[in-house]
């Protein structure tokens, strides 16, 4: 498969988990703190963003339309990046932690956003200001800082609750930035795969900011690391650590294959560069690509699940086992066909896996849902109580906040299409 | 504002802000090596990521010149052979194009005996060479004794002229001009030879042969690639 196609694969199933999980947190019966339920249609919006960025992006560059293409995916990045650090701003540990302040941070992130999507219409689309990296920074040291509180909590090692707050920090870590954290080694010994990602490239300072958000993201995944291999030794290994441990140690096979490579083209290492082998363009699908347009659905929709962002009922236990056999089915076959397309398999053959690979994701949806929505993980509200301030927020303001990311959305893309149809030019400010 | 609603209480609780003095130490140790790396290590190496190596290809060509002579009967073909060890040059040599001149005359020494006729191909194989180049002359005859000149160019793309190429590394060019699996094998040259009898042959004896001169002619090249200062 395509990289193209695993970008509409990867649109497809971000905007199925957005949208199903939007409509779980409006149908919901039980209660949930103010927090989570903030984040749970923070980051459905989140995963709707990425999945129209990708999805626009899939098409690719070369039709027509390629303003269109790459402005709103530009725009739908922004509001995503932008979303990414409210949603660390409110979860798992409120930094914004009353009512003014929340409403104060929202506008300010939103502010932003507007800004820099003002800079990318009307001065450049690679101006710094309308750069993207520094979410990565942002999020990452707000979920690191709390991994780190949280993880070596003193009296507190073998408390569920404490801890779980360290794992959901870590997983969401991962899951907005894994794909760089694939290539951390290169960070660190110079290399032209991690220096030379840019972002469009033309623009040194956006290129150097870029950079540093994902530098940023590679310094916090190795203390991470750090301090998963601290705790391993202590005896306190988590289901979370492996997933930390299988990240990086992926990102040292990568250092290895893609030692020696040039150009890595633009973004945050997903596509293979113009110099790449075809073992080196295969290894970063496999890896950065897939991470990019599989992993971060599926970790969204466990983390949704597990950590009870969504209460999940006998009211609303249909749409969302619904939502988790789409996600894994699509998954699972789109990663068959990943490996189709690397190892030559009759067709017959490749049927016969096929329905094996989708008879087991649906058994292990059957064997697993029940585990994963019956016992979601409770924030230590009764032994660190402070860290979570109890908010009351009247129904309308989670509509509102529903209502305003549609409407931004909705703006995105339509201002998109009037940049295409004014056959605005993305790189410099002569059209304007 | 009540001290549980500021950031310091987040900071400060529990590890007195260890973690967050960690992590900070980290981001700016770990952002001062990018930046030192970005901005002064790998600085014109980024600074020149985009540019578009240019080489100039300079050819430095020879040829390899020899005959040989066929006496060869009515009816029949006969065979000339080359390859680099017949002609006892380097295995490494990069051959661009073998070039035969086939000649002839009439040699019976009968009054009025017409030219024979003299049939000459080159079988497209054999050899590794460039068959499909549309400028290869791989058959010709005729009867009037005229020379004939029969082409195979070996080299794919070689037209002898320098030339400056943009793009791809010194190593990938280098490959694609020092490949010497082009002209390895033998190549084979087929005469056939028909006699045409003259009005006399009946009282003088039959003309029933004909000696064929062809001189070959092999064009070996060397390469120079340089990397052209942009």
């Amino acid at each position: 498969m395509a990289v193209d196609g695993l970008l509409a694969v990867g649109g497809i199933l971000s905007l199925a988990l957005g949208a199903s999980g939007l409509i779980l947190t409006r149908s919901q019966k039980q209660e949930i703190i103010w927090n989570k339920r903030f984040a749970a249609q923070i980051l459905c919006w989140i995963f709707i963003c990425k999945g129209i960025a990708n999805g626009v992006r899939s098409v690719g560059f070369e039709g027509e339309s390629w303003r269109f293409v790459l402005y709103s995916g530009h725009f739908t990045d922004q509001v995503f990046a932008g979303a990414v650090v409210l949603l660390a701003l409110i979860f798992p540990v409120p930094l914004l932690r009353t009512k003014k302040q929340f409403k104060f941070g929202a506008l300010a992130v939103l502010g932003y956003t507007l800004i820099s999507m003002g800079a990318a219409t009307f001065i450049s689309i690679n101006t710094p200001l309308a750069g993207l990296a520094d979410a990565y920074i942002v999020c990452g040291f707000i979920w690191g800082a709390v991994y780190l509180k949280f993880r070596f909590m003193s009296n507190y090692e073998d408390h569920k609750e404490v801890q779980g707050v360290s794992d959901v920090a870590i997983l969401l870590f991962i899951m907005v930035t894994g794909h760089i954290l694939f290539r951390w080694v290169g960070f660190l010994t110079r290399s032209n795969y991690f220096y030379f990602m840019d972002i469009y490239g033309g623009n040194i300072t956006s290129d150097y900011l870029w950079s540093m958000g994902l530098a940023a993201a590679a310094i916090f995944g190795i203390v991470i690391l750090i301090g998963e291999i601290y705790q391993v030794a202590q005896g306190n290994i988590r289901g979370t650590s492996y997933v930390i441990f299988t990240y990086m140690i992926i990102g040292v096979v990568s250092h290895i294959v893609l030692a020696g490579t040039g150009l890595s083209g633009s973004g945050g290492g997903t596509d293979a560069g113009e110099g790449y082998t075809k073992w080196q363009g295969i290894w970063t699908e496999i890896t950065s690509s897939v991470h990019f347009t599989m992993m971060r659905p599926i970790l969204g929709l466990y983390i949704l699940f597990h950590y009870g962002l969504v209460k999940i009922t006998e009211d609303n236990e249909q749409v969302a086992k619904t939502m988790a056999i789409v996600l894994i089915v699509v998954a699972t076959s789109a990663l068959l066909e990943i490996i189709q397309s690397l190892i030559p398999l009759t067709e017959m053959l490749s049927a016969g896996i096929l329905g094996i690979a989708i008879a087991f994701g649906i058994g292990w949806e059957e064997r697993s849902f029940q585990s994963l929505i019956s016992n979601p993980l409770r924030f230590p509200i009764r032994v660190k109580g402070l860290y979570f301030p109890e908010l009351e927020f009247e129904r309308s303001s989670y509509f509102a906040l529903d209502k305003g990311m549609a409407i931004l959305i909705g703006f995105v893309v339509f201002l998109a299409f009037i940049l295409e149809l004014s056959s605005a030019d993305p790189f410099t400010m002569s059209n304007w | 504002m009540n001290e549980e609603q500021g950031i310091r209480f987040l900071i400060t609780d529990d590890d007195s802000g260890r973690s967050f003095a960690l992590l900070s130490l980290a981001l700016v140790v770990g952002l001062a090596f990018h930046a030192y790396t970005f901005n002064v290590t790998k600085a014109n190496d980024i600074a020149n990521k985009y540019a578009v190596d240019v080489y100039s290809i300079d050819f430095e060509h020879y040829d390899v010149q020899d005959s040989d002579s066929l006496l060869i009967a009515n009816g029949e073909v006969d065979v000339l052979q080359l390859s680099r060890e017949i002609m006892g040059v380097d295995e490494g040599s990069l051959m661009a194009q073998i070039t035969f001149d086939v000649s002839y005359s009439e040699s019976s020494g009968q009054i009025g005996d017409p030219c024979d006729e003299v049939h000459a191909s080159i079988a497209p194989n054999g050899m590794e060479a460039d068959w499909q180049n549309e400028n290869n002359i791989l058959s010709d005859s005729n009867d009037n004794c005229d020379p004939m000149t029969l082409v195979v160019y070996v080299y794919p793309g070689y037209v002898g002229e320098s030339s400056e190429v943009v793009g791809n590394s010194a190593k990938y060019w280098n490959d694609v001009w020092t490949n010497e699996t082009y002209g390895s094998g033998t190549i084979e040259l087929e005469i056939s030879v028909e006699t045409n009898e003259g009005p006399t042959s009946f009282a003088t004896g039959g003309d029933d042969n004909e000696e064929i001169n062809v001189q070959w002619t092999v064009s070996f090249f060397e390469v120079e690639i340089k990397s052209i200062p942009s």
